[in-house]
Parts: C-alpha cells; sequence; structure tokens
C-alpha cells in the first residue's frame, strides 16, 4: 500500500545483498539484473536496477568468504529486501561455504533469500521446468539453479525472491 | 529442527542423482524423519512438474517399501502403529535408520528415472 501514497519526488529503494564464495559470480548475477554496475576497489560490487521513477533496486555484491562471514548481517537484514547466495553447482567447496553461511543466516537473519547454484552452461539433463520456480526450504527461503551463461536466467531467480516476500504481504 | 545447509544438501544429491547413503551416515537418527518428509515433499513437486496430470502419488507410493512389509522382513512383533510413528526409535535406533536408508534410496532412485538421470549408489 505504501507504493501507493509515494509522493512524485520521493524514491523507494529495495536492498539485495548477494553473497557467495565467488565474486565474480556475485558480478554477473548483479549485471544481469541492473542497468548500472559499480566495481569498488574493496572487492565488492554495486548494481543498480530502475524499476519506475520512484522504485530502484539496489543490489550490493559484498564479496566473498572474509567479507560475507565478517558482513554486519545483524544490522543490514532488518533493511534489506531479501538476499541471494550465489555458488558454481559443480563445485563442492563452493557448496559447503554456501552451506556454512545459509545456517548462520538461518539463526540471525528474518530475511528472505534464495540460494542459486550456477550451472555456467553446462548440460545437466534435467528439464528446466523442474525448477525455474525453485524449491522451498522455508517459507521465507528457496533454492533454484541459475545459468549464468543465460541473461535472462537472473531475472526467473528474483521473481522467486519477489514472490516469496509477495506471499507474505499483510 | 534440521538446517537449511542440511535440506540443501539433501535436496543436492536429489537433483544430482547421487546416494544419500553417506549423508544419512552424518546425522543424528532423530533427525531422519524430518529429512524424509522434506524430501518427500520435495519429490513430490518434481513429479508433478516432470509428469503435470498424468503424475499419481500413488505411482510413486508403490515403488517405495511400505512399513507393514518392512516390519515383516524385520520379523518384528511391535504393533504396526509403533513403526509407522518411530517411536520405538530410542530402543531399536538401528532398526529406525535402516528403515530410512532403504526408502531414501528407494525414493532418490525414482526420482532419478523421473528426472532423466543416471542413479548413481
Amino acid at each position: 500500500m505504501s507504493l501507493l501514497t509515494v509522493q512524485k519526488d520521493t524514491h523507494r529503494i529495495g536492498e539485495i545483498v548477494v553473497a557467495g564464495p565467488s565474486l565474480p559470480l556475485q558480478k554477473r548475477f548483479i549485471t544481469h539484473l541492473c542497468n548500472e554496475v559499480v566495481i569498488t576497489n574493496n572487492s565488492t560490487v554495486f548494481g543498480r536496477s530502475k524499476i519506475t521513477d520512484e522504485l530502484q533496486l539496489f543490489f550490493y555484491g559484498i564479496g566473498e568468504k572474509e567479507q560475507y562471514m565478517d558482513f554486519a548481517w545483524d544490522l543490514v537484514a532488518p533493511k534489506m529486501l531479501g538476499y541471494v547466495l550465489v555458488y558454481d553447482w559443480f563445485e563442492g567447496n563452493g557448496f559447503t561455504s554456501v552451506q556454512q553461511l545459509l545456517n548462520t543466516l538461518s539463526r540471525h537473519v528474518e530475511s528472505h533469500g534464495i540460494v542459486v547454484g550456477d550451472i555456467g552452461g553446462m548440460p545437466i539433463n534435467i528439464d528446466r521446468a523442474v525448477y525455474e520456480s525453485g524449491f522451498s526450504l522455508s517459507s521465507k527461503l528457496y533454492f533454484s539453479l541459475w545459468d549464468s551463461t543465460d541473461k535472462t536466467n537472473a531475472k526467473d531467480v528474483l521473481k522467486i525472491l519477489i514472490d516469496s516476500l509477495i506471499n507474505h504481504l499483510e | 529442527m534440521i538446517s537449511p545447509g542440511t535440506q540443501l544438501q539433501f535436496l543436492r544429491y536429489l537433483l544430482m542423482g547421487q546416494s544419500p547413503g553417506a549423508l544419512l551416515d552424518s546425522v543424528e537418527v532423530n533427525d531422519i524423519a524430518p529429512i524424509y518428509d522434506f524430501i518427500w515433499e520435495k519429490a513430490l513437486e518434481i513429479g508433478i512438474r516432470i509428469r503435470g496430470e498424468h503424475f499419481s502419488q500413488s505411482d510413486m507410493l508403490k515403488r517405495l517399501k511400505s512399513v507393514e512389509q518392512y516390519k515383516l522382513e524385520t520379523g518384528c512383533k511391535e504393533p504396526l502403529q509403533r513403526c509407522m510413528t518411530n517411536e520405538c526409535i530410542s530402543e531399536h535406533a538401528g532398526c529406525v535408520r535402516r528403515k530410512y536408508d532403504d526408502q531414501f534410496g528407494r525414493l532418490y532412485g525414482l526420482i532419478a528415472d523421473y528426472l532423466g538421470i543416471e542413479y548413481r549408489m
């Protein structure tokens, strides 16, 4: 309802944190969703996607393990729209890092989130219809596969996260 | 309550056609039933997404072993209800674990068939 009462000269911003063991994957995910992307010199990525003149999505790729484990999730989480954890679907060590981060977040963060395994254009023999709408791990947490070689695919991931938020509207 | 990391690991193996045997060995026996319930739900979702209106839950159940059959094979004399609800888990943890090991294997094999991927033991 707040969108209906927004003033013309004000801006609404939804913030999404992107984390995971690979900064290049975070960058690719954000690049696929944003028209403006900035890579900072401290290994973080910032992206902005303008939905309307009044509504924008900001994406923060917060870097690799040292950064995301030290990240002030407790301070940022109450304000963020949600989080996305990206990793290489075929890489075991990356998965273990994501598992650890996910367990940490589940203890400290109430936000909506999605874990995304990147198949990077590799054949996995699974029909896209099986995973494109994601799998729920809880009412606020989802998992999906993502093909980082297909630019449109990141939007499907974002849709799952937004759907999760909409399902919790009061 | 099982952690999302554990849920994700079991789901990952399901989608990769990998037997969950090694994972099951590493979880507490009391966590096995909630994990099975989670995976059963995901298996139904996958079945519906692949087979659409041709999906049948009873076809899935036919590929699994019933509790009655498992009890019969083990020669257990306890009431069936106790086995269905795992009431004897504190006295017969190994038996409960074996029941689920077998059922997980069947379910993962079935989903690999649905997905059209090779199931690796």
